[in-house]
């Protein structure tokens, strides 16, 4: 995406934003922390993001004649959420008048609640004062008497490959109210994102028949999210969902093959709000209606911009949640999955790349790989004793990526596995308390972690090249930058595995970086965090959308560089020097 | 002499470049013949690490640099065996690309390094390569096999095009196909009637000496 070229700088406080041509002053605003007052969320229609230009050229818009004088427009006098910037510009805020506001508490920061759905008296005439009228920005979306007005709420969701997962939001206090994770319908068409397209151009309608998999998959969340938390679907009055370019192309109806070959481009790559009712691209279907979202029949379905094919609206809700962005010292956010986004951000800008790392990390192409679901050896300790953590306690059933990891990680500290990944052989290894646990199967070694559990020479060698592909998209993208491991402040490990795996066997195998054991940090599923920040606040929301101007994308297939590091990231890190 | 052999084929396999290089220069000076020391000492030790590779005793960069190595004492060994007026083997060619669409060139490029050092004549067209281009170098270059890399499923149909166009162009059977990539499966190769397919760098070597057999 273009890089932002415009600076803006608010007074009194000094803040300054760099912003592309055409972002509002009140996006530019939220971008640099500085607070304007909007109830309306930047319609146009409260006039409260008053504000004054003191240098540069702002157009004025139509709407800023309902709020503000000619003498006012004259002496620089602007709304902010209808100001585009074309030029550097400095504006004087005034002090935001105080209101009370619930506050969520973000991963980085605290979130003030002030969503796009609102509450509001009706404007006289019509039915008269005992009716309420519930908007989704400028959308009315239902008008309901003064006594029986609901308890608003929305829906965040994560649109994944695999799984979809789901946030039940009150929108008045800010409170999560359910949440629950399903398994993508659209998995019956093929595990990961490729094979979803080929499946999509495999038959006619094929991209529509996905389509209705991932509505059915997120109708049969809503309802559960509603059940466990007592909410009336009914009440949902938005939904806002990230999730990966080719399921958000899918979502919308569109066919997502563009995605999947070179040049890998994306069809469409702004956010779009659509109705719930009726999710499609209009410009791409014209005609035909597309499926609905079982939530309010007038609801607002929103999704989040794409970086790229393989950096989509879940990596930009991640970047969103992390804050990575605006921070100045540099920090790395790695998603670890299937394709694994890697994203270094500092001081207004993020530089992100997707490696290819496959199934290893999810139990995948591993002997006696799983998922980690009940029965997974989650942690692995090899010391006198041979302790395993297994998720649900009972019997070990095989090695979920985090035991997969842990047990790879323990083989080298114990002395089983040399830098190269190779496994001694029992005869090289007399003397080692663990060396009668080698065995040889198929042909090929292994070491016996339980009874019927075994990690394979091969297994390894998976699990060294899932490393290698993350490694390599890490080196490249901090060379991209001139930023030494050192340097970084903090690496975010997202998603579900990142949150099992345990910091020292991550570095150990050069998973993340050499960086003090301190800074790496699990933060779960980001995505969700992300998506549920904008659905409780219009300026969290405008932040995050303005994240794809800030962004560069390094692709990494036919990146000259990819091979060699790839190659030389197989070779795990020095022991010694991890202490 | 044998006993040299051995050393040379022992450094090949821990990748000792300096090592190698020395057992080479010693086995021409005592006069071993060019044929072999490239045959019995290199080609073996690289099939042999083909071997580990596949149970995976040995591992990627290993291959890469022992491929490397080859590379250096076969240029050793190319001017006495010019001298030597002893028949050379013959040499086959192998046309090698990774198909339109696609990006990823590490496997196929592996392919290659193997390839060469059993003593295949490997021209590669690259990356992302239309279908008339593979047709049009296997017209011109005649080689007896053609290998088609793919890693996505959505490049995949263009190994199937491609063998179709070859037959349309008159080139087959005569050009062997054989297929590779992540995705790609024995199945597939039978299904789009390519000759042969392998799961890895040093399967393909071996399937590529089976069909020019």
């Amino acid at each position: 995406m273009g890089s932002p070229e415009l600076r803006v700088r608010f007074q009194p406080s000094g803040q300054e934003a760099r912003v592309a041509p055409g972002t509002t002053l009140l996006a530019a605003a939220h971008w640099a922390g500085t607070t304007v007052d909007s109830t309306c969320g930047g319609y146009g229609t409260c006039g409260l993001c008053r504000l004054r230009v003191l240098e540069g050229d702002v157009p004025a818009s139509p709407e800023d004649s309902q709020h503000i004088s000619r003498d006012e427009l004259a002496d620089g006098w602007r709304l902010a959420c209808r100001a585009e910037l074309e030029g550097d510009t400095v504006c004087q805020v005034p002090a935001p008048a105080e209101h009370p506001r619930s506050v969520v508490e973000g991963i980085q920061r605290a979130i003030a609640v002030e969503p796009r759905v609102r509450i509001e008296e009706l404007e006289s005439g019509g039915e008269g004062g005992d009716a309420k009228a519930i908007v989704c920005g400028s959308w009315q979306i239902d008008v309901i008497a003064n006594d029986r007005v609901p308890q608003p709420f929305g829906v965040a969701l994560d649109l994944g490959t695999s799984t979809v997962a789901g946030a039940l939001v009150d929108l008045v206090d800010g409170t999560i109210v359910a949440a629950a994770s399903i398994v993508n319908g659209q998995v019956a068409a093929g595990a990961d994102v490729i094979s979803r397209a080929a499946y999509a151009r495999s038959r006619p309608g094929g991209a529509l028949e996905l389509q209705g998999m991932a509505v059915d998959t997120m109708n049969q969340l809503v309802a559960r999210l509603g059940v466990a938390a007592s909410v009336f679907p009914g009440n949902v009055y938005e939904c806002v969902v990230a999730g990966n370019s080719i399921m958000l192309h899918l979502l919308l109806g569109v066919d997502p093959y563009p995605l999947s070959v070179a040049p890998f481009e994306t069809v469409f790559d702004e956010p779009l709000d659509v109705a719930a009712a009726d999710l499609r691209v209009d410009t791409v279907a014209k005609d035909r209606r597309g499926p609905q979202l079982a939530i309010h029949p007038q609801a607002r379905l929103q999704s989040f911009p794409m970086i790229g094919a393989y950096a989509g609206g879940d990596t930009v809700a991640g970047l969103h949640a992390t804050d990575i962005v605006r921070g100045d010292r540099p920090r790395l956010l790695i998603d670890l999955g299937t394709n694994t986004e890697v994203a270094l951000g500092y001081d207004g800008r993020v530089v992100v790349a997707s490696a290819p790392a496959g199934p290893a990390f999810e139990g995948g192409g591993v002997r006696c790989g799983m998922a980690a679901v009940e029965g997974a050896v989650a942690r692995v300790k090899l010391g006198p004793a041979i302790e395993l953590e297994v998720i649900g306690g009972g019997a070990p059933r095989g090695l979920c990526g985090s035991g997969l990891v842990d047990a790879v990680a323990e083989l080298r500290w114990a002395g089983l596995l040399d830098r190269s990944g190779r496994l001694g052989s029992a005869e090289e290894l007399t003397g080692n308390p663990l060396a009668d646990r080698l065995e040889e199967i198929e042909g090929a070694r292994a070491f016996r972690l339980a009874e019927g559990i075994y990690i394979g020479q091969r297994d390894i060698r998976e699990l060294q090249s899932a490393i290698a592909a993350v490694a390599a998209a890490v080196r490249i993208v901090l060379g991209h930058e001139k930023v030494e491991p050192h340097e970084l402040a903090d690496v975010y490990l997202a998603g579900s595995f990142g949150a099992a795996l345990d910091p020292r066997s991550a570095r150990s195998l050069g998973l993340v970086p050499p960086v003090s054991e301190n800074a790496v940090r699990g933060v779960g599923n980001a995505a969700i965090e992300g998506a549920k920040a904008a659905l409780l606040s219009f300026r969290e929301r405008e932040v995050a959308f303005q994240i794809p101007f800030h962004t560069e994308y390094l692709e990494l297939s036919g990146h000259p560089d990819f091979n060699d590091t790839f190659m030389a990231a197989m070779t795990f890190p020095d022991l010694e020097g991890l202490g | 002499m044998d006993e040299l052999l051995a050393d040379l084929r022992q450094a090949i396999l821990t990748q000792d470049e300096n090592g190698a290089l020395e057992v080479t220069r010693s086995l021409l000076e005592s006069g071993e013949s060019p044929r072999a020391i490239l045959e019995s000492g290199l080609a073996e030790a690289m099939l042999e690490l083909g071997r580990r590779w596949k149970c995976g005793e040995a591992f990627l960069p290993e291959v890469v640099v022992a491929a490397d190595i080859f590379a250096r004492c076969s240029e050793l060994v190319e001017p006495a065996l010019l001298e030597s007026q002893e028949a050379r083997a013959p040499s086959f060619r192998l046309v090698l690309a990774t198909v339109q669409g696609d990006l990823h060139d590490l496997g196929k490029n592996i392919v290659g390094a193997m390839a060469k050092t059993v003593g295949f004549d490997v021209h590669d067209l690259g990356k992302n390569v239309p279908v008339d281009q593979i047709v049009d170098a296997a017209r011109e270059l005649k080689p007896c096999i053609v290998g088609l890399s793919a890693l996505l499923t959505t490049t995949m149909p263009q190994q199937k095009n491609a063998v179709a166009a070859l037959e349309d162009a008159g080139l087959r059977p005569e050009v062997k196909v054989i297929v590779g990539g992540a995705p790609v499966t024995q199945e597939w190769a039978d299904e789009i009637g390519a000759d042969g397919y392998a799961p890895d760098a040093a399967s393909a070597t071996e399937l590529a000496l089976f069909l020019i057999d």
